[in-house]
């Protein structure tokens, strides 16, 4: 009760200090001035107040103030947010000036480290983290988008902009190609499968547990990293409401440059100038006229065919250029300018026995290509109640809905692709709808249909549901020990629902009826995931000796069934209902019911003595329903060590270094990320009809059985340092790592005499050694704050050993672009080495070449010097993992305004443009459209182009070469947001509002493709949805 | 006391329920529960007969994946013109293919799927006596052994796959010689020939005959006897084949067909030929491809589907005064044009092969789901093959060979042959007339290429054809042109291992 009258007297105060000034009955009067320890200048904003009181007040601009006290006694407290809170016993006083010293924060601060926490003073392994700070200020509409840049080691990257789409984070380079890379997820000691639905502002903190000591504890699923999210948890006191939300406009990041209507036009005119001379060499020239060409085409007074019109004569209506053809920039087209928006509200509070943190929110987010947009609604509800004595019981309700019209855009053949590919000009009455019914294609083109039209006319919607929700019981049972039985489910209901009527289908016109090419698509999943999970905690202090010991087990189910329907060739387009009676199943009833389980056992011990030896160890044991027969079972040891030098005591007299710890780590993980069932030798279906067309069921085996498929383990070596010096101004992190992979988990492609093509095989050893390090620094204190944080780190990874023979397995886009080879980074590339376009034919015939080399083809190196061009020529000229990557945040503080910017940046790795399949490759002929390098492409031997773009029909259009190959390094400010804190209104306790711009600016040397982050897994990008930019006002508001 | 009572009370609670929820670890085996596993299967008979059937639904690429893409492609049966875009039925036509071209990968994919599920059913097959045992290994081995025959002639030395290999054993199968190839197929089928019934009840038609097996085994012979074996010995072996064969043609078994175009109709399946490909409509995935593959534009009221509108056009022999518009055999085999059955207009279109499709049906519920029957081995192929081992083992023209050309010819409405055509007027001619009789025959359905090769024409009527339709620079073919190269990919498998066909990289 005293704690809730204490609290209530603080909020009180709160408000008081603002427009009470002559209330109470006065006796006299202190006056001061608070200065900081570290500039000596005045602190505005400090908090003064008379303990157990709600007499109070605040400092002014230079750091004064004047309080009336009741008597000569009392204690003053001075706070502010980010010092160290001071309290001075009055004592007769009349003025008291103290300084308040930067708060020491970090040492005794409580860090989550997985089934538990530790003093972040204390921890021995890697651990990064974030607050809710740094992302409740920021618009992000994803959590993991508030990690980009902001810690070391941890690589976050967008593949798509697609509203909502998931986002990538890599922590500490691939260990794996096959097996996923993603971490493990735990939402308040719940592991999840991914961050979707999460409403970041409802997110207290996230820590990243980087190496394997720190993440052995999660066992079999710790390799990539574990990423721990915490949610905001209510505290004693009033009821308190947070209202915040914010509003934007977003606007494509970048496009692809390609050939404009004009450009389109004169390429057109070569290549029908080309067909007119090979038409009859002898006689036809390009430079003969339309009529000329008309008139030798005409044979024995039969004029010629419409078709070779086209083919051999200009179209007229060129000469009027717009007036008569409708030009059109594809992307324009498609890409919008798109809201977005979202609101939170939440409240929280409680007593002594119950406290609460219910948060609700809606976002509302258009896409920037149009037709797409997402709405998402998150509630989430955090209890603690105290029961008894002993006994406290926690729960969590948080369900969450998504509606989405996504999909259709990224990926081969898909949109985005297709605005780059399309011919920029049309028949002037089709538009942006040319080859969508009612109009036909430009004649002067391919077959095609306009985006704009798939993208309207098709109906995608999505909607996801997903309770997470968990329940448990803290037990104290003796002194210092501790039970906590946790329950959990998170279930997830995802249904989607697609339509494309024939209006959406580029042969419409061949349509016998109006649904006759419509495709109409159902689709669901259903997934639930129940843990069960029981934890004793132990901890004890014998004087300077601290022990804490834990020991656990959990048991998790998951469960997965999809079903599918898809019918096509409906009665009419009036509806995307489909019934077997009226229409064609294409794909009938699919369901695809998998489960699993992980059964763990975990103990861990950590033990400190003085705060200065520190030790820490850790066992799991895990069993894996996913793993074969013989191998179902790990165990994962971690063990890791720490010494605080800076406790000791001949460190006292050294005042400039005020923390110093070093730290070091062994431990093994795990990766179990593999799809279920993939050690089973699962039979296919495969009917033949006999007896006058009767399907007769038959059955063969789809895979290898593999009884020996195991764990991909991760060994590994962590060297850490902290250090902070000038009263903690300057702190810094640094880690040095070696990983040692083995047993990855890969589907290596086999020699199809086995029966089939591929087989997930534990095949070889990877290592990554890197280098992290993280550094924050306070520049400026006082009126004008200046903080710095960055981070950068750097990676190597390299195959160490395949198989038993270390053969080199072929990978990437089509098992043709990149090798798994010792040696090297997993995913190299390995490609023909374009260096040029062979220009003349003497070129051709002196240099290496391949068998039906022609003038104009590119022209590539002869790698082992054999004087021709074979496959044998191919080679590793790079790989897709970044070898540096930088982040970068500056906060400014003036008064009430902040700004903040955060830059992050990558560099060493390079992408694969499949893209350039479609827009970027000879031998695409002349009838859609081209990335604008072609206008410098090979003509002839006078007029041979830039040198490295061949002639439009090389012969190397089959072949991978390094021409799509690009650096994927960019520098990117992410985020400016620039905020203002409201001064306080008795109606409310804290506001502030700020305008952001999210991706502001990008660097970057990638034309392949919209951005240099839309890799796909294998490191090729086959045409991404766009990212945006995005320019915010929002709000945050607590009363 | 309390304290301690509290311990106990939560103790027992924790151990509980740790207990009530803890899971035996048996429980870590799950089996899928979406697909049996192979572990579990080949149990009985019934199941035995279902890896059985799975073995003929791997053939059911085949008629699309060798025959077309790969056998008719490279023929001069169709002219595919050189494509700007890289396209690989062009490459394959145009003698351009690379080692990279996914068709020729997706190929000896389909072909190795069915050698992979005898070598499992042969494997499985081994603990059991029932009845049907023997005819479950010979057509396991027959049909094993018809996909080595397309290996063989589309790649030369194959590596043997003679049981189930792993992933490492795999990598160490050599390419065996094209002799050995030979014995293999030679094995199998003569096994296929002893132990498959002579005939099915009506649920089994459709499967592997005694008479497919010696079908399949004379044409074996008779390609062993011309290129690139060149073995004498093997013509009396074919010749014994295919006494047999024909002498078992009957209304019961297999037969000429009156009417050639009644032979590709839904209705005759399994009524004329040897052996077939079996299809049924009904969007369950068992159509034919061929009619899409084949066709370039179809009315709605031939099918309500579109064709691929491949960039082909059957060869200029076909076209034209190059194919007597009397033969029956044309008006079926393709169209130049189609007839609107209500107004009657009629539009000249790109000739197509639309020997597969029925025009009017109604059965597909996709563009890839026809139910005709593809023939793999025709009755009409077993006589020209029995006239052209007749004609090759006498000096002239036999009597029996001059009737057979002759019915065929007859029956498609052209003129028999006499003692007075210069095509008999010597064995040379009347060869030549059988090769030529065989191109228009079975237009379509992916002989041509392996008749022009095993007879040694090849080389000289392709480089002619070329020149003929793409110019006159096409170069001149040569050996190598005979075989495709190994797919890259499998290679790279084992790098070094197996030597890439020469003249390929």
């Amino acid at each position: 009760m005293n704690k809730l009258y204490h609290w209530t007297g603080w909020l009180l105060l709160v408000l008081a200090c603002f427009y009470t000034t002559a209330a109470m009955a006065q006796n006299r009067t202190v006056t001061g001035k608070v200065t900081t320890g570290d500039s000596k200048e005045g602190l505005p904003g400090v908090t003064v107040l008379v303990k157990g009181t709600t007499n109070g007040t605040g400092t002014g601009a230079d750091g004064t103030y004047t309080l009336q006290v009741p008597g000569e006694g009392g204690t003053l407290v001075f706070s502010f947010v980010g010092y160290a809170t001071k309290e001075v016993a009055i004592d007769g006083q009349s003025t008291i000036s103290p300084v308040l010293d930067v708060d020491a924060k970090g040492l005794d601060e409580v860090v989550v480290v997985g089934y538990g926490t530790q003093k972040a003073g204390n921890v021995t392994g890697a651990v990064t983290g974030i607050t809710a700070k740094e992302i409740e200020e920021r618009p992000v509409n994803r959590i993991e988008n508030a990690l980009v840049g902001q810690m070391p080691g941890v690589y976050v990257q967008t593949p798509s902009g697609e509203p909502g789409a998931d986002l990538q984070i890599r922590v500490r380079g691939a260990a794996s190609i096959n097996a996923s890379n993603e971490p493990l997820y735990v939402v308040d000691g719940v592991p999840v499968d991914n961050l979707r639905g999460i409403n970041p502002t409802d997110v207290a903190n996230i820590e990243v547990l980087k190496d394997a000591a720190s993440a052995a504890i999660y066992g079999s699923r710790g390799s990539n990293g574990v990423v721990l999210v915490t949610t905001k948890r209510g505290k004693k006191g009033a009821a308190k409401l947070q209202f915040s939300g914010f509003t934007g406009i977003q606007k494509v990041e970048s496009k692809l440059d390609v050939q404009s209507p004009e450009e389109w036009i004169q390429m057109r005119k070569e290549g029908i100038d080309l067909d007119w001379v090979a038409q009859n060499p002898a006689l036809n020239r390009p430079e003969d006229s339309r009529a000329t060409r008309l008139q030798r085409l005409t044979v024995n007074g039969v004029p010629p065919s419409a078709t070779n019109v086209i083919r051999y004569t200009y179209d007229p209506k060129w000469a009027y250029g717009q007036d008569s053809l409708a030009y059109t920039d594809w992307q324009n087209a498609l890409f919008r300018k798109a809201t977005m928006q979202q609101y939170t509200v939440g409240v929280s509070g409680g007593n002594d026995n119950v406290t609460y943190n219910i948060n609700g929110s809606y976002l509302d987010q258009n896409g920037v290509v149009i037709g797409t947009n997402l709405k998402r609604a998150t509630l989430r509800a955090n209890f603690d109640a105290q029961i008894r004595k002993g006994i406290k019981l926690f729960m969590t309700l948080a369900p969450s809905m998504e509606w989405a019209s996504l999909g259709r855009v990224d990926g081969t053949g898909a949109q985005a692709l297709n605005a780059a590919q399309m011919p920029p000009v049309g028949p002037k009455e089709a538009g942006n709808y040319v080859g969508a019914q009612p109009y036909r294609t430009y004649n002067y083109s391919g077959n095609y249909i306009s985006p704009v039209a798939v993208m309207e006319r098709s109906d995608v919607n999505g909607t996801r549901t997903r309770l997470n929700a968990n329940m448990g019981l803290n037990l104290d049972i003796y002194k210092g020990l501790q039970l906590q039985l946790l329950g959990a489910i998170d279930n997830g209901y995802y249904q989607d629902q697609q339509f494309y009527p024939t209006s959406t289908d580029r042969n419409w016109f061949n349509a016998t009826n109006e649904g006759a090419l419509s495709r109409s698509r159902y689709y669901q999943t259903f997934n639930t995931r129940y843990l069960f999970q029981s934890v004793f905690n132990y901890t004890h202090s014998f004087g300077e000796h601290h022990l804490n010991a834990i020991l656990g087990y959990s048991a998790e189910r998951t469960q997965e069934d999809r079903s599918q329907q898809e019918n096509a060739q409906l009665p009419n387009d009036w509806t995307y209902l489909f019934d077997r009676a009226n229409s064609t199943t294409n794909q009938n009833n699919i369901a695809v019911p998998v489960k699993d389980l992980l059964l763990s056992y975990f103990t861990r011990a950590q033990y400190d003595y003085k705060q200065k030896y520190l030790l820490s160890a850790s066992l799991r044991r895990d069993g894996s329903s996913k793993f074969g027969n013989s191998r179902p079972f790990g165990y994962f040891p971690a063990v890791s060590v720490g010494w605080r030098v800076s406790g000791e005591n001949f460190m006292e007299g050294v005042r400039a270094i005020s923390d110093l710890k070093f730290r070091a780590s062994y431990g093994v993980t795990g990766n179990n990320r593999i799809p279920s069932n993939s050690q089973f030798s699962t039979l296919g279906v495969n009917n033949y009809p006999l007896g006058g067309g009767t399907p007769v069921t038959g059955y063969s085996p789809g895979n290898f059985q593999n009884d020996l498929l195991g764990w991909e383990q991760t060994e590994s070596f962590n060297y850490g340092l902290d250090f902070s010096v000038l009263s903690n101004r300057l702190s810094v992190t640094a880690d040095y790592y070696v990983k040692k992979t083995s047993d990855l988990l890969y589907t290596v492609p086999v020699s199809s005499i086995t029966g089939f093509t591929r087989s997930l095989q534990n095949i070889g050893n990877v290592r990554n050694v890197g280098v992290e390090v993280g550094l924050n620094s306070r520049n400026l204190v006082g009126a004008f704050e200046w903080s710095t944080s960055f981070n950068t780190s750097y990676n190597e990874n390299k195959v160490t050993k395949l198989g038993n023979d270390d053969t080199p397995v072929p990978g990437g886009f089509m098992n043709l672009t990149s090798l798994l080879q010792v040696g090297v980074p997993i995913n190299s590339f390995y490609l023909y080495d374009a260096i040029g376009v062979y220009k003349t034919q003497a070129e051709v015939d002196a240099g290496p070449k391949m068998a039906g080399t022609r003038v104009g083809d590119s022209k590539y190196r002869d790698v082992n010097g054999d004087g021709i061009i074979t496959n044998d020529d191919r080679v590793i000229v790079g790989n897709p993992n970044p070898k540096f990557t930088f982040g970068m945040s500056n906060n400014f503080r003036y008064k009430d305004f902040d700004l903040s910017v955060l830059v992050n940046a990558q560099q060493g790795g390079d992408l694969y443009s499949v893209i350039g399949r479609s827009i970027d490759r000879p031998g695409m002929g002349y009838l859609y459209n081209h990335s604008s390098n072609w206008n410098n492409r090979w003509r002839s031997e006078t007029n041979p182009g830039d040198g490295m773009t061949p002639s439009i029909s090389a012969t190397t259009g089959a072949y991978f070469d390094s021409r799509w190959l690009y650096s994927s390094d960019y520098i990117r400010i992410k985020n400016i947001t620039l905020g203002y804190t409201l001064p306080k209104q008795r109606f409310y306790s804290g506001a502030r509002v700020y305008f952001a711009l999210e991706n502001a600016y990008i660097w970057h040397k990638y034309t392949g493709g919209f951005s240099p982050e839309a890799l796909q897994p294998g490191g090729y990008d086959n045409g991404s949805y766009p990212q945006a930019r995005t320019y915010t006002f929002g709000f945050n508001l607590s009363i | 006391m309390k304290a301690f009572k509290r311990i106990v009370c939560a103790a027992t609670l924790g151990l509980g329920s740790l207990l009530a929820t803890s899971c035996s670890e048996k429980e870590l085996y799950i089996p899928p529960v979406a697909n049996n596993t192979a572990d579990e299967f080949y149990k009985d008979e019934s199941q035995v007969n279902q890896g059985v059937i799975a073995i003929y639904n791997g053939c059911l690429s085949f008629p699309q994946s060798s025959n077309w893409n790969m056998s008719e492609f490279r023929s001069d049966n169709i002219n595919a013109q050189v494509q700007t875009v890289q396209r690989d039925f062009s490459d394959i036509s145009n003698f351009t293919a690379t080692s990279q071209l996914s068709q020729l990968q997706t190929t000896w994919t389909d072909l190795f799927e069915v050698v992979y599920r005898s070598n499992i059913l042969l494997d499985k097959i081994q603990p059991f006596t029932f009845a049907r045992v023997n005819q479950f290994k010979g057509e396991a081995r027959f049909l094993r052994a018809y996909a080595y025959f397309d290996l063989v002639r589309y790649w030369g030395a194959v590596p043997i796959a003679d049981k189930v290999l792993g992933i490492d054993e795999s990598k160490r199968v050599p390419r065996s010689p094209v002799a050995d190839v030979y014995r293999f197929i030679v094995d199998d089928l003569k096994f296929a020939a002893d132990n498959l019934p002579a005939a099915y009840g009506s649920t089994d038609k459709g499967r592997a005959t005694k008479w497919a097996a010696k079908a399949m085994l004379a044409r074996v012979y008779l390609t062993m006897y011309g290129f690139p074996l060149r073995d004498a010995s093997a013509l009396p072996l074919a010749k014994q084949q295919l006494m047999d064969v024909y002498a078992a043609a009957g209304p019961n078994t297999f037969s000429m067909a009156a009417n050639f175009a009644d032979l590709f109709k839904t209705v005759n399946d399994n009524k004329y030929a040897v052996f077939e490909i079996q299809y049924a409509s009904g969007g369950v995935g068992l159509g034919s491809t061929i009619p899409w593959d084949q066709g370039s534009v179809f009315p709605a009221w031939w099918s309500p589907f579109p064709p691929s509108q491949t960039d082909i056009t059957p060869s200029p022999d076909f076209l034209g005064r190059n194919w007597s518009i009397r033969d029956l055999r044309r008006r079926a085999t393709l169209d130049t044009v189609y007839v609107n059955p209500t107004t009657g207009a009629i539009t000249v279109t790109r000739a197509q092969f639309t020997k597969f499709l029925e025009k009017g049906t109604t059965a597909p519920q996709n563009n890839r789901d026809y139910s005709n029957n593809f023939p793999i081995i025709r009755f009409e192929d077993v006589m020209l093959m029995y006239a052209e081992v007749l004609t090759e083992e006498s000096g002239s023209v036999p009597p029996l060979a001059l009737t057979l050309v002759n019915q065929i010819r007859t029956r498609s409405g052209v003129a028999a042959y006499t003692a007075s055509s210069p095509e008999t007027a010597s064995k040379a001619a009347f060869l030549a007339a059988i090769l030529k009789e065989r191109k228009y025959e079975f237009a379509a359905e992916g002989l041509r290429w392996f008749d022009l090769v095993r007879t040694g024409n090849a080389i000289s009527v392709m480089t002619a054809y070329k020149r003929q339709t793409i110019g006159s620079s096409f170069r001149q073919l040569d050996d190598h042109d005979l075989l495709f190269p190994i797919p890259l990919l499998e290679l790279r498998i084992n790098p070094g291992f197996w030597q890439q066909n020469p003249g390929y990289n």
